[in-house]
């Protein structure tokens, strides 16, 4: 009687068990065990089987050693993929500079590339410094253009020179004005610390998405580079009171600009 | 002595697995052990037997984990409880008995695994298998015959 009692506890608790496994479905935990039993022993029949079993030190071993070799390989990877992704930066850096390069043959001026190394950040539209100075050839007075949208165009100029850096004003800066010409017209630019200059006192005609160019009756920039585009136009019945509006660069683009090797022709006619 | 009969079914299973093939199918070391000690063990050991050689199944075959062991433990339920009206020490009632039991099995287990990955792999070796079984099963009946002599004169109801 208590052997049929334990007989039947027995079964329940095997065909609980049993059970269990089929809707616990343990399957991908076994077939690992499974793997690795079978690359311990490799069981098939041969005459040299019984010789495997001598090898399962090594397999064991050459298992663990594998698995250091995968951790060192991944860290391995991870580190070449942020060299490569720093590469992929250098890359586009360098295909950059080659463009600009390139471009620099057809500005026709001599002079210097810099970079940017401050700016103002109360107005950033007012001064800049630039890393080369007195010792890399930056003369007082100097044009600065930057590469931007595939042209060069017109940022400032050298306003102070140091050893090792210099200040450039921008064409920006509201104590700066100079003479510009678009394609019907000539007049006065000045700044407003903003990234568009007033076209004042205009002399001609003035239509929106007219290029303007530095003039050849200014003696401040060499002339025909390229400051912006008429934005907007304020008519006026009095044509002397009619203004127009520059778009020129956004100063977030500019980090590497070119002191062009020019003096102009006094260097006192033009205050600041 | 249990442990001893599970290490020699171990053993034989790995030899004839891969060493005797007809039409490349092999004994089934496994269910001959557990039909045989069904009938030889008391009910308690031939049951926890089965189970252990169901989980040693699941674990050689690719069926879903826990249907040899269900399998062969339904088996010891059933043969245990109706082997006192079952006689196999003839060779006829023997041979009939265990190609029911061979055959039932492996209906059972096409069944399951049916149920279980809805894949019906069916095979028509499964059907000749039991055949094979049939003549290896004699020849381990003589051999555990031989080695529990003793024993069968205590167990053997």
């Amino acid at each position: 009687m208590e052997r049929d009692k334990f007989f039947k506890f027995l079964f329940y608790l095997y065909l609980f068990l049993s059970l269990s496994f089929l809707i616990l479905k343990i399957d991908p935990l076994i077939n690992n065990v499974r793997i690795f039993v079978s690359y311990l022993f490799d069981p098939s029949f041969s005459v040299g089987t019984i010789n495997k079993f001598k090898d399962i030190n090594y397999k064991i071993r050459s298992l663990l050693e594998t698995e250091m070799n995968n951790i060192k390989l991944q860290e391995e990877n991870r580190t070449l993929k942020a060299r490569l992704m720093d590469f992929e930066r250098l890359e586009k850096e360098n295909l950059e500079l080659k463009e600009i390069l390139d471009v620099k043959k057809r500005v026709g001026y001599q002079g210097k590339f810099s970079k940017v190394i401050s700016t103002n950040p109360r107005k950033p539209y007012s001064f800049i410094y630039i890393d080369k100075g007195k010792n890399d050839g930056i003369e007082l007075y100097n044009p600065v253009v930057s590469y931007l949208n595939k042209e060069w165009v017109l940022i400032g100029r050298i306003t102070e020179v140091y050893d090792d850096y210099s200040k450039v004003i921008l064409i920006t800066n509201s104590n700066f004005s100079f003479i510009a010409d678009s394609g019907k017209s000539r007049g006065l630019l000045t700044g407003d610390f903003s990234n568009s200059l007033n076209y004042r006192y205009i002399d001609g005609e003035v239509k929106l998405g007219d290029e303007v160019f530095t003039s050849k009756a200014s003696m401040t920039f060499p002339p025909f580079i390229k400051i912006g585009k008429i934005a907007d136009v304020a008519f006026n019945p009095d044509p002397s009171l009619i203004y127009a509006k520059v778009s020129v660069f956004n100063i977030k683009d500019v980090d590497l600009v070119y002191v062009i090797n020019f003096k102009p022709y006094k260097d006192t006619e033009q205050e600041i | 002595m249990i442990f001893i009969f599970f290490i020699s079914m171990l053993f034989f299973h790995w030899f004839f697995s891969y060493g005797v093939n007809i039409l490349s199918i092999g004994p089934d070391i496994i269910f001959i052990y557990v039909f045989w000690a069904n009938y030889y063990f008391s009910p308690c050991l031939s049951l926890t037997f089965s189970f252990f050689c169901g989980i040693y199944a699941d674990f050689y075959y690719t069926l879903p984990f826990g249907t040899h062991a269900l399998a062969f433990s339904l088996m010891s339920f059933i043969i245990n409880s109706v082997r006192k009206n079952i006689e196999i020490d003839s060779f006829l009632p023997r041979i009939v008995n265990f190609t029911i039991s061979n055959y039932s099995i492996v209906f059972f287990l096409i069944f399951l695994n049916f149920i279980m990955t809805q894949s019906f792999g069916f095979d028509f070796r499964l059907m000749v298998q039991p055949i094979l079984n049939i003549i290896f099963f004699e020849l381990f009946n003589k051999l555990f015959l031989f080695v529990f002599k003793r024993r069968i004169d205590y167990v053997r109801i």
